[in-house]
């Protein structure tokens, strides 16, 4: 169960003002041709070393016309491997789910490629998709105390219904401040309070 | 040395080893009598014996506490010989125009069946007795689709059998021979009695023909006809009042009509008719099977009816329509017995004997009504079937094809032939909630033939010295096109009515320069040959691409695959695309193509991606990409969405870093 600390709220502001600048940024120079902007969702910013959180990789700008959709997808993820690591992925149904869709992943340390393809008809896989979509879902665990990013490669790949590439003009990454563990914390504290404490004995 | 000799020669000539007794029993699942197993005995395993004479045999194998019973019987008066047996009904409850055939055993026994037996060897002894014989049957109990499936030997010589006896060499075997002494090949029995026209001395009309609607009581929405060989047909009166009486063994039926009271029967059209009749109107009742109507309304017209001695009536047509409770929708029927043909034969549209309703291929002359893998579906329509496709390559940049490839058979598809009124071809192609139509016209002033049709515009816009031609479909289709078409067969009858047609072609929409190409073959006669899927005149064992046409054989990489086989996404090389084959796609992102003409770069950009993956789903034969039965290459590395992709992560993280 994530621990909610005034430093993960922080942290939770931080990435939503991040974001926020990042769209403004993203819509700003979008050009008015149908475009993706691909951007990364972590549930809980800050992390404390040990526990786990998930990121849910999204798709903005689809469309929501009877032909807007997205209908593959291949896209690399990468981050620090020295603060998280990758529990597990898992594919939503935005493609059409399990008995109509087909996906594949491959993954090495500290990435993680993700490959999917729609078996839906264009018109079945519009119906189902709206604007925004969520395309899948990663399950990270913290390792070591520090800061990664959580982000898509420059080669992200995606096609529409019709097998056409769509241009991506947008991503925004996911931050995640990895912190120790309160257990380590208070060891250190009180080591540190000796240390004090043994340097005023010493200094009178 | 001549001893030897002589003893050798005489020892060759020495008859045969008769292969001797032997009961092979299988069941398919939810089959009641076998059951789903395998059974096998000899006379090791039990004790065989026979009896009959020359129309029915009985063979009873006794084996441990298992006793099986076997009785093959002809129709009426006919003797068994060897050949195959069709239409058999339950013995000895078959009608006596019918054959009858009954397998029993184990404490159970239909009480009704229908199957087919064939007599492969039998002989009898100077009583008329069998001594010997073998035989293959299946029987479906209950009418069910489960069959027993069997072959039994009564110290028989075993395989190979003789041919099928055949008196009058017209090529059909005389056990199915409506007239086996006299050479008739088209089997013509007008008055479908079973007695071939070729060898009939009554020529007359019988039969029952029931058309129910959705909603109709007593004839449950079916539409029915039964003849002579399938039960026995009675007339009778009592007073004015006609009865007229079909049994079918499980399926019975009666009719019973009367003018109104007061009047007599004779010729005429009878309205107003409720359940009995009164002064002012005639009487109806139709019922069977078990169910009967409180009243009734309906109409009758009275073609034909000609009293014979005592209660009999000699001859009888009626039409009529009742409707069960005086408001159900209207049952229409027509009985025939013993009927001068003027009042109606029933419909034969191929002339070949059988009528439409109990013919297995009703546009396709078949007097033997041959149907070799017991579908339903006789051998004529199965090799039509076969022989009948329409195949699309279209080109990038073609507007009506959209850069596919598309191939739909007689087997996976609608495809009906027709004339259209430019006096040419018209055809439709329907599978799934793909629709296309073709139509092929000559100039104005020409008929269709065999031959090259150039310049063609677009039907039915055409000018009047030039072919028309127009392919369209899924709710595209050209402004104006050009194009050309090669007729390579083109058969139409006396009537008129198109046989057979085989055409290429070539359309350009709206003067483009990419073109859609295709292939027509309806009833192709070259294309018929047995063991060729794809009726491309190569058999099976040899073709280089089964499942698609390919009559050229074209393998221009030498692989071993057909060119055809090179069809666009088609990765297994089956002539369908699939969801293994989009797998397959899925699995080889990044794979470096192997030529220009990869399959699997959909897209023809040189580099395999997810784009392809998504252009080949668009590519599938069935809607969902749903795999086919067709024998492909083994599962793609792809994993279904969601399918643990988690433990395939596991597995794959031992892989190195890139």
């Amino acid at each position: 169960m994530p621990r909610e600390s005034g430093t993960a709220s922080e942290g939770r502001c931080v990435r939503r003002v991040a974001t926020a600048l990042l769209w403004l940024t993203c819509i700003a120079s979008a050009p008015s041709a149908r475009a993706l902007s691909i951007y990364l969702d972590p549930a809980q910013a800050v992390l404390t070393a040990g526990d786990s959180t998930t990121t849910t990789v999204r798709v903005m700008g689809v469309g929501d016309g009877p032909s807007d959709a997205v209908g593959a997808f291949d896209v690399t993820l990468s981050w620090d491997p020295a603060v998280i690591t990758l529990e597990s992925v898992t594919f939503t149904d935005a493609l059409g789910g399990a008995s109509h869709a087909l996906g594949s992943t491959t993954e090495g340390a500290g990435w993680v490629r993700l490959s999917a393809v729609s078996l839906l008809s264009t018109a079945a896989l519009a119906a189902g998709q709206g604007d925004d979509l969520a395309i899948a879902v990663l399950s990270v665990r913290g390792l070591a105390p520090g800061i990664t990013t959580l982000a898509p490669d420059g080669d992200a790949l995606f096609g529409d219904a019709r097998g056409v590439k769509l241009p991506i003009t947008g991503t925004a990454v996911a931050s995640i401040q990895v912190v120790p563990e309160p257990a380590s914390l208070v060891s250190l504290g009180g080591g540190l309070a000796a240390y004090a404490a043994l340097r005023r004995r010493r200094l009178r | 040395v001549k001893r030897l000799a002589a003893l050798a020669i005489a020892l060759a000539c020495a008859a045969p080893a008769r292969a001797g007794y032997l009961l092979v029993l299988d069941g398919d699942p939810g089959d009641y009598i076998v059951g789903d197993q395998h059974l096998e005995y000899t006379d090791a395993d039990g004790h065989f014996s026979i009896s009959g004479d020359a129309r029915t045999v009985h063979v009873v194998v006794a084996a441990g506490n298992a006793s099986w019973y076997l009785d093959f019987a002809s129709a009426g008066t006919r003797t068994l010989v060897p050949g195959p047996y069709d239409h058999a009904t339950r013995f000895p409850f078959q009608s006596p125009q019918g054959n009858g055939l009954s397998v029993t055993g184990g404490g159970r026994g239909c009480n009704e069946s229908v199957g087919r037996f064939g007599v492969l060897e039998l002989e009898l002894d100077p009583n008329g007795v069998p001594r010997h014989f073998a035989a293959d049957f299946e029987q479906h109990c209950e009418n069910g689709e489960p069959a027993s499936h069997g072959t039994v030997y009564y110290d028989s010589e075993g395989p190979p059998f003789a041919a099928p006896l055949d008196s009058d060499g017209d090529g059909v075997p005389d056990s199915i021979d409506d007239c086996p002494d006299v050479a008739d090949p088209a089997q013509r029995d007008v008055d479908a009695d079973g007695i071939g026209d070729a060898c009939d001395d009554v020529y007359s009309i019988t039969y029952l023909t029931i058309d129910s609607p959705a909603g109709d009581y007593i004839g449950q929405g079916k539409r029915l006809t039964y003849v002579p060989r399938e039960g026995s047909f009675h007339a009778s009166h009592g007073g004015d009042s006609v009865y007229a009486a079909f049994d079918g063994g499980s399926d019975w039926w009666g009719l019973t009509i009367s003018p109104p009271t007061g009047h007599t029967f004779a010729p005429g059209a009878y309205e107003g008719a409720q359940r009995f009749a009164g002064p002012s109107n005639p009487g109806i009742d139709f019922s069977g099977s078990g169910r009967g109507c409180d009243a009734t309304a309906g109409r009758f017209d009275l073609r034909e009816l000609v009293y014979g001695a005592g209660d009999d009536v000699d001859s009888l047509a009626v039409d009529f329509q009742q409707s069960c409770e005086a408001f159900g929708p209207p049952l229409l029927g027509s009985f025939r017995i013993d009927a001068s043909p003027q009042f109606g034969v029933l419909a034969d549209r191929d002339g070949d004997g059988t009528v439409d309703t109990l013919d297995n291929c009703p546009d396709v002359p078949n007097p033997g009504q041959a149907d070799s893998d017991g579908d339903g579906v006789g051998d004529a329509c199965d090799s039509l079937a076969d022989a009948t496709f329409v195949r699309f390559d279209s080109e990038a940049g073609d507007y009506i094809g959209q850069g596919r490839h598309e191939l739909y058979t007689g087997r996976n598809s609608s495809i009906q032939l027709e004339g259209n009124y430019g006096g040419g071809v018209s055809l439709s192609v329907t599978q799934g909630i793909d629709d296309w139509w073709l139509d092929f016209a000559p100039p104005s002033g020409e008929r269709m033939h065999v031959g090259a049709f150039g310049s063609a515009t677009r039907f039915p816009f055409q000018d009047p010295s030039v072919p028309g031609l127009d392919v369209s479909g899924e709710g595209r289709g050209c402004n104006t096109s050009t194009g050309r078409f090669d007729v390579l067969e083109y058969d139409v009858d006396a009537h008129g009515r198109l046989l057979r047609f085989a055409a290429d072609f070539e359309q350009h929409c709206e003067g483009g320069v990419h073109a859609l190409r295709g292939k027509v073959r309806y009833a192709a006669s070259y294309f018929a040959e047995p063991g060729d899927r794809d009726g491309d005149g190569v058999p099976d064992a040899d073709d280089d691409c089964p499942n698609a046409p390919d009559s050229d054989q074209i393998d221009a990489d030498h692989d071993g695959r057909g060119d055809a086989c090179t069809q666009i996404c088609d990765v297994d090389g089956n002539g369908v695309v699939d969801r293994r084959d989009v797998g397959a796609v899925l699995a080889a992102v990044d794979t470096a193509t192997t030529s220009v003409d990869d399959v699997r770069d959909a897209d023809r950009d040189g580099t395999v991606t997810v784009l392809d993956a998504r252009a080949c789903a668009l590519h599938c034969a069935i809607d969902g990409c749903a795999e086919t039965s067709l024998v492909a290459a083994p599962e793609p590395s792809a994993l279904a969405l969601a399918a643990a992709a988690s433990v395939a992560l596991a597995a794959l993280r031992r892989r190195g870093t890139r």
